[in-house]
């Protein structure tokens, strides 16, 4: 062990704040900068639409399966869209085998409620016949790897999932109630909003920190999240408790968020004509 | 005491063809159990007094031989965590169905019905090869037919076992590049 791991190890704390003092992170990264960003879509055979999201070491995974459900009686012509976000013990020592925990359920809420206030998919398009059969996205989320920053890596990857999304043709005969499906035969989904997140962790009143990873998710107090869509208007600021903050410092994360909005929709683009060539 | 080991197999919703609910069902149970079966006997647990091993699998795409897939993952993962083991396991899994032998099925090859299935994990290194768990699974078989699979099993776990360890050396290789250029640069 070198003296700096050793340092690391018994005084982390102190470690970490010699960074700060320098405007640095251990990873060498400035306070505003986020990490690259790797998109590959279509990485699942088995599911319907599907990406892989890297932002530095945090590898999350989204599969998303399609099945045709009936409507609800008071939404008859709405179809679903269920996301649901995994962490398996596999991707850090923080979460344990068994039930969603804390983390893993606020985070599927939050994916809903992004998707849901952006208008990002109309419900009424997943409709095949109403009263009889609606298709029911199931967006399944799982961290392979966890490196701090769930809720930016999750959204990229469920928006390069939806995007990649082929769901076969299905005709209804009136006459008959059946439906047909005709899997050679697939469409795209029509989304309306391609909302992106940017996260910033809190450390101190004047020190905040973008694109956190584990260690900075740790040492600070806190997270926002800002998510906007693509044309740069404000959709949703999730802030659970954690440090307080003064109101230009968010009109300073929502510029920085407002440069990374172009920089990711533009990344799962390229990733998408990727997949297509 | 020596050591404990627990295993634990997640598919993810999205890796079979129809969505799994996320609750484990009763095959990612008795996948984590075979787990555990052919570890304790690969582990040299009495290195690991008082401790238990944790290891979690994640299955991302189920295309047949899973549980094979499973062990060969699971060696691979204990020896890059420095867990002395006697020897790499690995796992292969051969089918058999009227007089064909399917070496290292797909999952359509395995949903066709009358056929069977025989996954081995075993340790070819170790005392002149040693298997370390055996299944057999659905339909029967006759005693001369499972002993040609057995050794069409043991075969492809012997050359998955050297592209296994080739792969670890390289990994080491890399790594040894990586942490001697950048200890020698600052």
């Amino acid at each position: 062990m070198t003296s700096l791991q050793v340092w690391r190890t018994f005084e982390p704390d102190s470690y970490y704040k010699t960074f700060l003092e320098h405007s640095k992170r251990p990873d060498g990264r400035g306070l505003s900068n986020f990490r690259p960003i790797n998109i590959k879509v279509g990485t699942v055979t088995t599911a319907e639409g599907s990406a892989t999201v890297r932002l530095g070491h945090t590898t999350v995974m989204c599969g998303i399966k399609a099945e045709i459900a009936t409507p609800t009686l008071r939404h008859p012509d709405e179809g679903f869209i269920v996301p649901n976000v995994e962490l398996y013990p596999c991707c850090s020592p923080m979460f344990k085998a068994g039930p969603p925990g804390e983390k893993a359920i606020g985070l599927s809420q939050f994916l809903k409620n992004v998707i849901t206030s952006a208008e990002v998919l109309l419900p009424s398009d997943l409709c095949i016949a109403p009263n009889k059969f609606a298709w029911c996205l199931y967006c399944d989320v799982v961290c392979l790897n966890y490196d701090g920053n769930l809720y930016d890596a999750s959204l990229i990857a469920l928006m390069a999932a939806l995007q990649n999304v082929l769901l076969p043709e299905v005709s209804y005969d009136e006459e008959s109630e059946k439906a047909t499906v005709s899997p050679e035969r697939t469409l795209p989904l029509k989304l309306k909003r391609r909302p992106v997140s940017s996260t910033f962790t809190m450390y101190s009143d004047s020190i905040q920190l973008v694109d956190p990873t584990a260690e900075d998710e740790e040492q600070g107090s806190g997270e926002v999240t800002v998510v906007l869509l693509e044309d740069g208007s404000l959709c949703t600021i999730h802030k659970p408790g954690g440090h307080s903050i003064v109101s230009d410092f968010l009109d300073k994360f929502i510029n920085l968020a407002r440069k990374r909005v172009k920089l990711v929709n533009s990344a799962i683009c390229k990733a998408l004509a990727e997949r297509k060539v | 005491m020596s050591g404990q080991v627990l295993c634990a197999v997640k598919m993810a919703p999205f890796s079979a063809p129809v969505r799994l609910p996320p609750q484990p069902d009763t095959r990612q149970q008795e996948m984590s159990r075979q787990l555990k079966d052919a570890l304790e006997s690969v582990i040299v647990l009495e290195k690991f007094p008082k401790s238990q091993i944790d290891v979690y699998v994640t299955v991302i795409e189920d295309d047949g031989s899973l549980l094979g897939a499973c062990i060969t993952a699971a060696g691979l993962a204990l020896c890059h965590a420095n867990i002395d083991v006697y020897d790499l396991v690995v796992g292969a899994s051969v089918l058999f169905r009227g007089d064909v032998l399917y070496l290292d099925p797909r999952r359509e090859e395995e949903e066709v019905s009358d056929n069977n299935q025989l996954t081995i994990g075993m340790i070819p290194k170790h005392a002149g090869g040693q298997i370390a768990l055996m299944v057999q699974r659905s339909g029967q078989v006759a005693p001369q037919c499972l002993s040609e699979c057995l050794n069409a099993a043991v075969d492809l776990c012997n050359r998955l076992h050297s592209l296994a360890q080739k792969t670890l050396l390289v990994h080491l290789q890399e790594t040894l590049a990586h942490s001697s250029s950048s200890s020698s640069s600052p």
